[in-house]
């Protein structure tokens, strides 16, 4: 009883001066960094920080709970997802030639396979989860 | 004598990563403001215009997109706990769809497949050059992890962002138009479809649905990205090789 208690309060203490959160920063830190080491001495072509997100997600079903300051974490990070890839956009400036000569090929497969996905996959979670007879639209 | 200080605070500003930074930040700020006052009017899409707002800065300045690039980076870096972090989201979906457990399963490798592979194949066809043949391939995956995918295989990673930002608009447009054409019709087929397809501009649409949709919207980008991360790598490339 009282180890729990101390560490009950050892928790509340570390919440409080942000400590929890930093713990979860360095946890993701060295979850991408193994990620990363993995897909290198592998040869793996999969990213690093994908094969991190799959240990944090192992983590946590083995945890069973989404403890607090992981779940602010990452809302306060993802919320503004949109200003991490525009770096990366951005060059598209750069290959504006590109896009623009081959805006036919881009435009007719992303319509035409996107079509098929959503109808594909669709109909099979409908008829499978046997909720097709209830309309939703 | 001015033009010396304006040299001297050019060269300043090309050393440190400070102005673009600042610059990137701002540009996203203000492309975030302006979709806000237009009432989130789709013409208005925050990336479209912040990236339209840095493309000017740079072609202004006449700065090259390796020297914004070396500055912005540290913004790039991101993506990758940013990835990590999608865990949390996934985590928390997959409680809610506990149910559907076999459904998905059947629904994600099929569908990972279906919304990948034609358009590689459907873009090599229509005479596509290499770099967007394989950009195409991760289109229905979210933006950290398409980039992800796009980096470890050596493809354009500019082609790969625009090719996914494009893919999740367009498919969130004319999702509505698909699922009354061809019967999608519960809410937890839709969902799943979205996220699929359009990954989080799909999760967007998704929640405008009902809570079930978005579960299955969130689920469905979450794993997605996970399963076109395994297999995109390995066979995108043997397809393109075997297509010439």
């Amino acid at each position: 009883m009282d180890l729990r208690g101390g560490v009950a309060h050892h928790r509340c203490t570390s919440s409080r001066d942000g400590l929890a959160m930093l713990n979860w920063i360095a946890i993701v830190l060295g979850l991408q960094l193994v990620g990363e080491l993995v897909a290198t001495l592998s040869g793996l072509p999969i990213p690093g920080p994908v094969l991190g997100m799959v240990a944090l997600l192992a983590l946590l079903l083995k945890l069973g709970r989404l403890p607090a300051e992981l779940d602010q974490l990452a809302s306060a990070l993802l919320r503004h997802l949109y200003l991490y890839y525009l770096p990366a956009t951005v060059g598209v400036t750069a290959h504006i030639g590109l896009v623009t000569t081959e805006l036919v090929p881009i435009l007719v497969s992303v319509v035409v396979s996107s079509t098929l996905a959503m109808v594909v996959a669709g109909h099979v979670v409908q008829h499978m989860t046997g909720e097709g007879a209830t309309d939703a639209v | 004598m001015l033009y010396d200080a304006v040299d001297g605070l050019r060269a300043y500003l090309a050393a440190s990563p400070l102005a673009w930074l600042f610059a990137t930040v701002a540009a996203y700020l203000l492309a975030r403001s302006l979709f806000q006052r237009a009432r989130q009017h789709p013409f208005v899409n925050p990336i479209v215009v912040a990236i339209l707002l840095l493309g000017a800065v740079l072609w202004l300045t006449g700065v090259d997109y390796a020297d914004y690039f070396a500055g912005a980076q540290f913004i790039h870096f991101l993506l990758g706990p940013v990835t990590v972090l999608l865990a949390v989201p996934l985590y928390k979906a997959l409680r809610l769809v506990r149910r559907a457990a076999i459904p998905l399963a059947v629904a994600l490798p099929v569908g990972s497949l279906v919304a990948s592979l034609p358009a590689v194949v459907l873009a090599a066809l229509l005479g596509a050059s290499d770099a967007v043949a394989r950009a195409l391939a991760t289109k229905s995956v979210s933006t950290p992890i398409a980039l992800g995918v796009s980096e470890a295989v050596g493809g354009l990673t500019a082609i790969t962002a625009v090719v996914v930002v494009f893919t999740g608009v367009l498919g969130g447009m004319m999702s509505g138009v698909v699922f009354r054409a061809f019967r999608v019709r519960s809410p937890a087929a839709q969902g799943f479809a979205l996220g699929l397809t359009a990954h989080g501009i799909g999760i967007g649409r998704a929640v405008q649905i009902d809570d079930t949709a978005a579960a299955f919207a969130s689920v469905a980008m979450g794993l997605n990205g996970l399963v076109t991360a395994l297999w995109v790598p390995a066979l995108v490339p043997v397809v393109l090789a075997t297509m010439g």
